[in-house]
């Protein structure tokens, strides 16, 4: 039949428009512009368009569609190359898919139709973006309204730092917000598990970045710095990541919940172009050290107590905030990112031989606090390490830890790198700050900080090793948790708490000298489930996602031929080579902090 | 064919997996009966926001299952879609239960359909789902034709109303995804069944005129 491409009338036979295409060597139109190498789909429903008929058909249309006698078929018209030039720049100025946003608006529509909003009014708001600096970010124009990150925040979390107001949409304290990222988790903006995913799986968009919603409650993007810190050859960028991010990462790549991937995460961020792949286990592994060594030593030379931890910068900023009087029961020590960073300024430059002004490193959390722990202006101890050395000058502040991304911005980082996780082979840290311990990666989850510590501190007071390194009990799902551990004949009583509801409740008992008050360490943890249920992870984070996630951690604590902190070889080789004792002069200046009221 | 008619179970609008709720609360304000309120409760002894779901107060519009984009309320239909894809058919008519044609004439026009057409029940259209809509195209569904009651005269209130307002987004994606939006059609009257019968053949004669393989 008769068929009219690009202006050349054609006889062919009977075929789809895709195929017709092919064998015509034609390909579809593309402009200049550098996101094409973001977008892994070949089909990409956005960008492969064709015009029949006067009609824009997508690629994956075409697969379908049969060639009809008449047909005009245009490739370069000038309609396509302005979609394209429209779509490219909104994605670049947005970094969001429009058609993923579109199937966002079935959601709006739903939320009108049950009276939460006028979705004709919807459309002309223009409020401004309203931020938690530098954590997390709500646009007000996307939200629904539907009030449930205002009921988490007041009820679970009770913090109280969100309000809705009728013509405004949600309001943020930012003064009381304390950065968990709860709200992100709950925005059903973000859920894409029903209508995105049949959605995505149709067109093929899996691997896009683009692919993932973005909900009314998002991080602030940090891909794009890491992208061009990854691409300027004269930075070396380390990168580290969190204990739960091995667990849930996963979820982005097709992987049940709970899935292992940290052999995999290590080649995938090699291949991404890090030049020195860390792990975040390690600091782990160095936190007990030295908090564990805090906590024997405020046990055996009479010290505050109980000891709180100090591992959850949410935890830290809402004890900042709501109960100053009690940060003297605070570890000192810093949290493992914060840890992990100096000594990759210091340590691994000096064994390196590397320009620590050129150092970046990046974490991987599961958690949106950390973007703001990054930045408190204590977490500078490598710079002053430096200036002490004489090597850097005032002026050159750099901070411990560059770049923060959420596992969220990972899973795109790693797809804007066309990188799928799953066919990637397991492979081993760089030796010097990679090595880990069990101890180490039951940090991503409630309960785990404690039995890590209880671990490394029974051995260090009585000599023995425990019997059994488990503390079921103490792992369990329950907002609070308590167990005794008889140390030396001593009975001594720990608890552990998760979602700050429960927080509050024994931070209430301990300033009023109850119940809590008699424990000797307490773990605290501001997201429910601890890490693996953190502001940072996939949405949807559900009861079943944070239960599979805990057993994947206690499935990777369980393999490990070293299951107490103080056994890691390279954390001992640090202590030799470089800190020589927990809580020495070194580690106190670059592994310990100093906390500050806010109210 | 295994489906039979009014499969659909009634009761099917229990929330059965709470530990798949992400807490949003969605479910909550799309109840028009106040049947379903947000408690924070301890599931598995953790503090989770969760639907609770009053059955006396139900009536089964399903709203709530529609909205929730979690998964944690789940409606049968999910199933039959799911029987009815193993038909391998072309053409999928969705007929809400109350839209005029009831018992022996339904029957009547499921057996005179045409070649490559199954005909699929609902208690009512503002259940279905975009996911279901989207999940029939993606495997090769050539058109789906919903029949609903005329507007304002939804047995559960609103349920069409909810049904024109995704219809017309989902063409609006469709379109802007460069596929043929008319493959999406509701009608919302309340016909007889020749008429219903006609439409049918309209519609299937207007799909097969886009030359979809």
């Amino acid at each position: 039949m008769q068929v009219i491409l690009d202006g050349q009338s054609l006889n062919v036979d009977a075929c789809t428009v895709y195929v017709l295409l092919q064998k015509q060597g034609k390909s579809f139109y593309r402009l200049d512009h550098p996101f094409y190498a973001f977008i892994q789909n070949p089909d990409c429903p956005l960008l492969n368009l064709v015009e029949v008929n006067g009609k824009v058909y997508s690629a994956l249309a075409l697969k379908q569609k049969l060639v009809q006698e008449g047909m005009e078929i245009n490739t370069e018209s000038e309609t396509i190359k302005k979609l394209l030039a429209e779509r490219l720049e909104k994605l670049e100025k947005d970094h969001e898919c429009l058609l993923i946003r579109e199937m966002q608006e079935i959601v709006a529509r739903d939320a009108a139709d049950s009276r939460l909003l006028d979705f004709e009014a919807r459309q002309g708001w223009q409020f401004e973006l309203r931020k938690s600096w530098p954590s997390t970010v709500h646009d007000a124009n996307k939200c629904v309204r539907c009030g449930g990150c205002v009921t988490i925040c007041n009820e679970i979390q009770e913090v109280g730092a969100l309000c809705m107001d009728p013509d405004q949409g949600v309001l943020i304290d930012d003064q009381k917000c304390v950065r968990c990222g709860q709200c992100v988790l709950v925005c059903p903006l973000g859920y894409a598990e029903q209508n995105i995913k049949a959605f995505v799986e149709w067109m093929g968009c899996k691997l896009c970045p683009f692919s993932q919603p973005v909900a009314a409650f998002h991080e602030e993007d940090n891909i794009f710095d890491v992208w061009e810190a990854l691409q300027d050859k004269d930075k070396f960028v380390v990168v580290q990541f969190a204990p739960s991010v091995r667990a849930s990462l996963g979820e982005f790549f097709d992987m049940p919940a709970g899935s292992l991937v940290m052999g995999k995460l290590y080649a995938a961020l090699r291949r991404l172009g890090f030049d020195h792949v860390g792990d975040t286990n390690f600091g782990a592994d160095l936190t007990i050290m030295e908090e564990g060594h805090e906590l024997v030593k405020r046990i055996t030379e009479g010290g505050v107590l109980p000891q709180f931890t100090s591992c959850c910068p949410a935890w830290i900023r809402y004890c900042e905030t709501f109960y100053p009087e009690l940060i003297p029961h605070i570890s000192s020590a810093k949290s493992p990112q914060q840890m992990f960073g100096p000594i990759a300024k210091t340590y691994l430059a000096e064994k390196r031989g590397i320009d620590p002004r050129k150092m970046i490193v990046v974490s991987i959390m599961p958690c949106t606090a950390k973007k703001f722990e990054c930045t408190r202006e204590e977490m500078c101890g490598a710079w002053k390490y430096w200036i002490e050395k004489g090597e850097v000058g005032e002026g050159e502040r750099f901070p411990d830890v560059d770049y923060v991304l959420t596992t969220r911005e990972c899973a795109r980082l790693l797809k804007m790198g066309g990188i799928d996780l799953k066919e990637m082979p397991e492979e081993r840290p760089d030796p010097l700050v990679g090595e880990y311990t069990g101890a180490a990666t039951i940090f991503g989850r409630t309960g785990g900080v404690m039995e890590a510590a209880l671990r490394t501190a029974y051995e260090v007071i009585t000599g023995k090793g425990l019997s059994k390194l488990e503390f079921e009990i103490l792992g369990g799902l329950n907002n609070i948790k308590t167990a005794e551990i008889g140390i030396n004949g001593k009975k001594i009583k720990v608890a552990v708490a998760h979602s700050l509801k429960a927080v509050k409740e024994i931070c209430d008992s301990v300033k009023a000298g109850g119940e809590f008050a008699k424990c000797t360490f307490i773990e605290f943890m501001a997201c429910p489930g601890g890490c693996i249920g953190g502001g940072g992870q996939p949405v949807l984070t559900s009861l079943k996602t944070i239960e599979a996630r805990i057993e994947g951690l206690n499935t990777d604590d369980r393999h490990r031929s070293l299951r107490k902190s103080h056994e890691n070889p390279e954390i001992k080789q640090l202590y030799q080579d470089f800190l020589k004792e927990p809580l020495s002069h070194l580690s106190h200046h670059l592994l310990h902090t100093t906390y500050r009221a806010r109210t | 064919m295994p489906i039979s008619l009014g499969v659909e179970a009634v009761g099917a609008l229990v929330n059965r997996f709470p530990e798949l709720c992400g807490g949003c609360g969605l479910c909550e304000k799309a109840c028009h009966k106040e049947a379903i309120t947000m408690q924070i409760k301890a599931l598995k002894g953790m503090w989770r926001r969760l639907p609770e779901i009053d059955l006396n107060k139900c009536i089964r519009c399903g709203y709530c299952a529609a909205v929730c984009q979690s998964g944690a309320i789940k409606q049968g239909v999910d199933t039959l879609i799911k029987m009815l894809l193993e038909e391998k058919p072309k053409y999928v008519v969705f007929y809400c239960n109350w839209a005029g044609l009831l018992g022996k004439e339904l029957e009547l026009l499921k057996n005179s359909l045409p070649q490559g057409c199954q005909l699929l029940r609902v208690m009512c259209t503002g259940r279905i789902e975009p996911k279901q809509i989207l999940e029939l195209l993606r495997q090769g569904i050539k058109g789906i034709l919903i029949f609903a009651c005329p507007l304002e005269r939804c047995e559960y209130q609103l349920g069409n109303f909810r049904l024109t307002h995704r219809v017309a987004l989902l063409k609006q994606i469709l379109k802007d995804a460069g596929f043929d939006s008319e493959r999406i059609e509701a009608v919302f009257e309340r016909l007889d069944r020749d008429q219903v019968e006609a439409k049918i053949k309209k519609f299937i004669g207007k799909i097969e005129r886009l030359g979809l393989q």
